[in-house]
């Protein structure tokens, strides 16, 4: 459940980007998350309005964009999009693979209202 | 409306100090292992193992991670070499900054060999980055020929399977040949090892994996 230090850690980012005075204007906080990074995010959201409760930021909402995971294949080149558990090439079935898409963990967007 | 765009990674400030880990480590020559699994499989019983095997040809030093008590850091001690105790208080995982404090409190002069024991969990520890050379999971027979499906993510991020308590074996309800198939379907470079800290088996041929990779 590491769910809790990621929030913690998105809150870090959005202090570092958003004037003290300014954190109640804050709507959405715009996240990419990958399949494949590890995060529940239900758990994420639980955790993150848990944090902000009480606090100048607790108007905030995350918004998550959910990143599928896709490779491609070392050997034929062909762009996979994978389930997650399933490391080969849809085309030519090459475990010889390269993950080009699904780890992700980023702030993208911070929405503040006028 | 006004949005500000920052695209930054949420886990960016662990990952620069995994990379500052990282860059000591390699400039000291220092092979870093990251040692994974779920609680019980018996990571600590093959530490043991190991640095009674090794203790005596190259220098080695632990960082144990526990939720709780230093218990494992007595054990490790017992058997005369460094270690540093991380109890996280209910963190599921070590991350960057306690491995650079931990490194801080150990020294790393003249070490060959840096095991960090994560904690039990197949889960978090496989998306921190703690400046490790490489992440070595261990699955225990009792623990059934499925859990390379079920955690996927830890078993693709590691480099080295230590198949342990192959002595049980007989008892369990647990194929080594699903096991191997179902990790290699996950990740296809893994190096596998099987061993038992009851009979010893396999701990030499791991060791000898360890001195290899020193020397290079």
């Amino acid at each position: 459940m590491h769910e809790m230090s990621v929030a913690k850690n998105i809150l870090d980012i959005v202090h570092e980007h958003v004037q003290s005075e300014d954190e109640n204007r804050v709507r959405s906080i715009i996240l990419k998350i990958g399949e494949m990074s590890g995060i529940v995010c239900d758990s994420l959201e639980f955790c993150f309005s848990s944090l902000v409760h009480n606090t100048p930021l607790g108007g905030a909402k995350l918004f998550i964009q959910t990143i599928p995971i896709s490779a491609e294949c070392n050997f034929c080149n062909y762009n996979s999009r994978l389930e997650y558990g399933i490391f080969f090439c849809e085309k030519c079935h090459s475990s010889d693979i390269k993950i080009i898409s699904g780890r992700e963990l980023q702030i993208v967007q911070i929405e503040l209202e006028d | 409306m006004s949005v500000i765009t920052i695209e930054r990674k949420v886990l960016e400030k662990n990952d620069e100090i995994a990379n500052i880990n990282r860059t000591l480590l390699k400039e000291n020559k220092i092979l870093t292992l990251n040692l994974v699994s779920s609680p019980g499989s018996g990571k600590t019983s093959i530490l043991e193992q190991t640095i009674d095997h090794l203790k005596d040809k190259i220098k080695l030093s632990v960082i144990e991670g526990d939720v709780q008590t230093d218990f494992d850091a007595q054990r490790i001690a017992r058997h005369g070499v460094p270690v540093v105790q991380i109890v996280t208080r209910g963190g599921c995982h070590l991350d960057a900054p306690l491995i650079r404090d931990a490194m801080v409190k150990i020294g790393i002069e003249n070490l060959d060999l840096l095991v960090i024991e994560n904690v039990g969990n197949l889960v978090c520890p496989a998306n921190y980055d703690l400046g490790e050379d490489m992440k070595v999971v261990v699955i225990s027979t009792t623990e059934g020929d499925d859990k390379p499906l079920k955690y996927p993510a830890m078993f693709r991020n590691a480099s080295v399977l230590i198949i342990n308590k192959v002595d049980l074996l007989p008892y369990v309800n647990c194929s080594l040949q699903e096991l191997r198939k179902n990790a290699l379907q996950i990740n296809p470079k893994l190096e596998i090892f099987e061993t038992s800290c009851t009979t010893g088996a396999g701990i030499e041929l791991w060791c000898g994996w360890i001195l290899q990779h020193l020397s290079k």
